[in-house]
């Protein structure tokens, strides 16, 4: 029997014994905290509520509940730290806030003069050897600031810990010195001030506030791509930072010459530091995030568990962190142990969909279908028109997709010779470049294979 | 039980317990008060689960024994007697009241429904040498406390206990009180302690504190007792976590004038007839000139000037919008006619301290 349906039967009996008035006051908000060994925790709302019941009605509970299930023996009572009246009341407080108002002090940890977040420190930082080398540069600027690797810049993939390794920077770096000056931005503020220093014809301010610190990281700088006055105020900073050998850090999803549109100077002087690449975490890595993860918030998970969610999600460790928490979620609020079952029923809706094995005859299929033609007629030999396009569009699926070889390529479908096939693929790739009617009917196809 | 009591003392004690009941219609119970007798005096108890009052009663003891009391019927009819003395006694399931005009029956039902006081074991314990002293600095944080349930841990004022310093502070997020009170022989404590009291207990001790006897404070993790010569306020304590509230406060500030608190209040009052919905007004100080600047305007109201001389200036001129409401319940809760405003640019928290530093009121400015 379930707690709470355990209680409501202690609580049916209650109110048939005493009187309405004296039911309400005492076991309004009352539930059934644990049941461990046969002790019942009954968590209760106030203090008072605990004296009376206690003092009152313990041997009435205690018989009641014995009689509902026989293996309790004694029956306790708590405290709740989050009543269940408070919750109400702060659920309706929420609901009548409809907007919150930006003149409000901000709790949430962000220091407003750097910008940075305490939350984030090395020590929650899992290393692993797809981070390491990017984590001991890390950590070895903050020793020696702005003289051995100057500019430091760090990219990978979103999700991968980027924002955590350079705001751990910063606040390592004020945490060993607190008079050092800071200074975290995204290069999506960086643009957003400098527009607004513009429009207030605070430019020297601007100037004067970045240039003044000792370590400047800036975050996301892809972003600056094609923005080239902002570039250009970028790279005067840069400049002055670095004339001075004050630390700048900088991240991006892809290495500098990578970044379209980045002008040269900036590009070469990015690659002037040190570059460090953050890649996807190993198994071993992404297990002991879980396990970090865990540990943190107080839950014991089976192995078993963790790691088939380091299976699941294996190439963002953000997403990975969401299904742990989802799964964490339920475990509090299942009453019975959760099991492995569970899990995967629980986050196959987010699951990085596992590669389906995904064959030939599956493209064929959804060709043939979409083309309303039978799968048969695509390998014959014939050169009609409406036969010869969509073989040729299965072909360079086959290629573009799943990197087929165009000789295999050849051989499946009809037996032929590869040049027809990259004949084939070349073909097709000149109608995308000109008919945007065929990249619709290529992305739906796509579509189909994706979804059988 | 039978008693015989003086009026005037009776009314002050049942206009105190009558704040501590409940109003909640599904607890009828809880409208009521508990009279006993004990160690040779007479005690009365009021409690809504959340707050209990207990008041001392000086008068003559007959007849020991206890008996609970709807408190509304009782409160209406003392109150409107003159200054007599007033006799109580229970006999068989009826209270009788006598002064030497009136007889009154009012029924009763069985004592055995009303709450038991919880008996707390304190972990902790405060003594605070003069009353008055918390009472004035309960004051001084009372109005910035925040009514709205949405963050329930900052409904309340958090207490600092440490070795040389008691801190009091309350937030609404939008304005934040903190109020120092150094050690030199005005408390001893035997932990240092951290704990947030509801509004509500704040609120009630200011009323209750009325002399400067010690206070003795005793806590554990969910209740606190107050114990005052004839009073003793019991509590729940708000759980959770307070937000860290030093992160706010500004360390360094890019402006610092100097101000008459008088002058300033009564400037801001005048700007608040001419501010508009949102209670804005402007601050505008001019550092050569040494003046600050206050307008405010509203379309249909129309526009509000005014300069004031500074006695000191220092830093960069600036200019911020705050809602007038903030400042004056802010400058209300300082006592001294110096006070000193540091001001951080037009979106970041201004400072209202004390010369000595023991009081300091952030508000945070309206963005515009």
């Amino acid at each position: 029997m379930h707690n709470t349906e355990l209680w409501q039967r202690v609580l049916a009996e209650v109110e048939l014994n005493c009187s309405r008035a004296s039911f309400n006051t005492w076991f309004q908000h009352t539930a059934i905290h644990t049941k461990e060994d046969g002790i019942v925790l009954i968590s209760v709302p106030n203090s008072f509520a605990k004296e009376w019941l206690e003092n009152k009605f313990n041997k009435f509970i205690l018989k009641s509940l014995r009689s509902a299930a026989s293996d309790v023996k004694d029956v306790k009572f708590i405290i709740s730290s989050s009543p269940e009246h408070i919750k109400q009341r702060k659920k309706r407080a929420e609901e009548r806030e409809v907007a919150p108002l930006d003149n409000q002090f901000d709790f949430n940890g962000v220091d407003k003069d750097t910008n940075l977040n305490t939350r984030y420190v090395f020590n929650d930082f899992v290393i692993g050897s797809s981070n390491e080398l990017a984590h001991a540069a890390a950590i070895s600027i903050t020793k020696n600031l702005g003289t051995i690797y100057n500019p430091l810049f760090i990219y990978g993939e979103v999700g991968l810990g980027k924002t955590h390794l350079l705001q751990s920077i910063g606040n390592e770096v004020l945490k060993l010195d607190k008079t050092k000056k800071v200074k975290y931005v995204s290069s999506e503020k960086f643009t957003s001030e400098l527009v607004q220093a513009i429009q207030n014809r605070g430019m020297d301010r601007f100037k004067e506030e970045y240039r003044k610190n000792d370590l400047l990281i800036i975050d996301d700088v892809q972003f600056l791509a094609g923005k080239d006055k902002t570039q250009e105020e970028f790279f005067h900073t840069f400049n002055s930072l670095y004339e001075k050998n004050k630390q700048i850090v900088i991240s991006s999803d892809r290495p500098p010459k990578a970044i379209p549109t980045l002008e040269d100077r900036l590009r070469s002087r990015f690659e002037g530091g040190m570059i460090a690449d953050i890649g996807y975490p190993d198994y071993e890595t992404r297990l002991a995030i879980l396990k970090n993860k865990t540990v943190k918030k107080q839950v014991s998970l089976s192995n078993e568990i963790l790691e088939y969610i380091a299976n699941s999600f294996q190439k963002n460790v953000r997403e990975l962190e969401g299904a742990l928490n989802k799964v964490i979620i339920q475990f509090r609020v299942s009453k019975h142990p959760v099991v492995l079952d569970d899990i995967k029923k629980i986050l196959s809706p987010t699951m990085a969909a596992p590669k389906k094995n995904i064959n030939i005859k599956h493209i064929i299929h959804a060709v043939a279908q979409f083309y309303g033609i039978q799968e048969k007629q695509l390998l014959i030999k014939t050169r009609k028109q409406e036969i010869v396009r969509p073989r040729q569009i299965i072909m360079y699926l086959l290629r573009e997709e799943f990197k087929f070889s165009y000789p295999s390529i050849g051989s499946k479908i009809g037996g032929r010779d590869h040049t027809t096939v990259m004949h084939a693929c070349e073909k097709i790739a000149e109608y995308l470049r000109k008919d945007d009617g065929l990249l619709e009917e290529i992305n739906v196809i796509k579509k189909m294979i994706y979804n059988m | 039980m039978k008693i015989i009591c003086l009026q005037e003392n009776l009314k002050e004690s049942l206009i105190t317990l009558e704040r501590a009941t409940s109003k909640n219609q599904t607890m009828p119970i809880l409208h009521n008060i508990l009279l006993k007798t004990e160690k040779g005096m007479v005690s009365a108890f009021a409690t809504d689960l959340e707050i209990g009052i207990e008041k001392h009663i000086s008068c003559k003891i007959e007849k020991q024994g206890e008996v609970m009391i709807p408190v509304k019927t009782l409160l209406q009819f003392i109150q409107n007697l003159p200054n007599t003395r007033v006799g109580i006694e229970t006999k068989n399931n009826t209270l009788h009241i006598e002064t030497e005009q009136n007889k009154i029956k009012i029924p009763i039902t069985s004592v055995n429904e009303f709450p038991l006081v919880p008996k707390i074991q304190p972990t902790k314990t405060i003594t605070l040498q003069k009353g008055l002293v918390l009472k004035k600095a309960l004051q001084q944080v009372l109005n910035s406390i925040a009514t709205s349930y949405s963050l329930p841990e900052i409904t309340g004022v958090l207490w600092v206990v440490e070795p040389y310093t008691l801190k009091l502070v309350s937030t609404d997020s939008f304005r934040l009180s903190e109020k120092v009170i150094f050690q030199k022989d005005t408390y001893t404590a035997s932990h240092p302690a951290t704990f947030i009291i509801p509004q509500k207990t704040a609120a009630e001790l200011v009323r209750d504190i009325d002399t400067d006897e010690p206070i003795d404070i005793s806590l554990n993790e969910h209740q606190i007792v107050f114990t005052m010569k004839n009073t003793t306020i019991i509590s729940r304590l708000i759980t959770g976590e307070y937000p860290k509230y030093e992160q706010i406060i500004p360390t360094t500030s890019k402006t610092v004038v100097e101000l008459e608190k008088g002058e300033f209040v009564s400037q801001i009052k005048l700007a608040s007839v001419f501010s508009s919905k949102i209670n804005d007004v402007k601050v505008c100080v001019k550092k050569n000139k040494k003046t600050m600047e206050i307008t405010s305007q509203d379309q249909g109201k129309g526009e509000f000037y005014a300069a004031i001389n500074l006695p000191g200036v220092t830093g960069e001129d600036v200019e911020a919008v705050f809602n007038y409401k903030y400042l004056l319940e802010g400058l209300a809760n300082i006592e001294d006619e110096d006070v000193v405003y540091e001001l951080n640019g037009s979106a970041s928290p201004a400072v209202f301290k004390t010369k000595t530093g023991d009081y300091r009121h952030v508000v945070m400015p309206i963005k515009t």
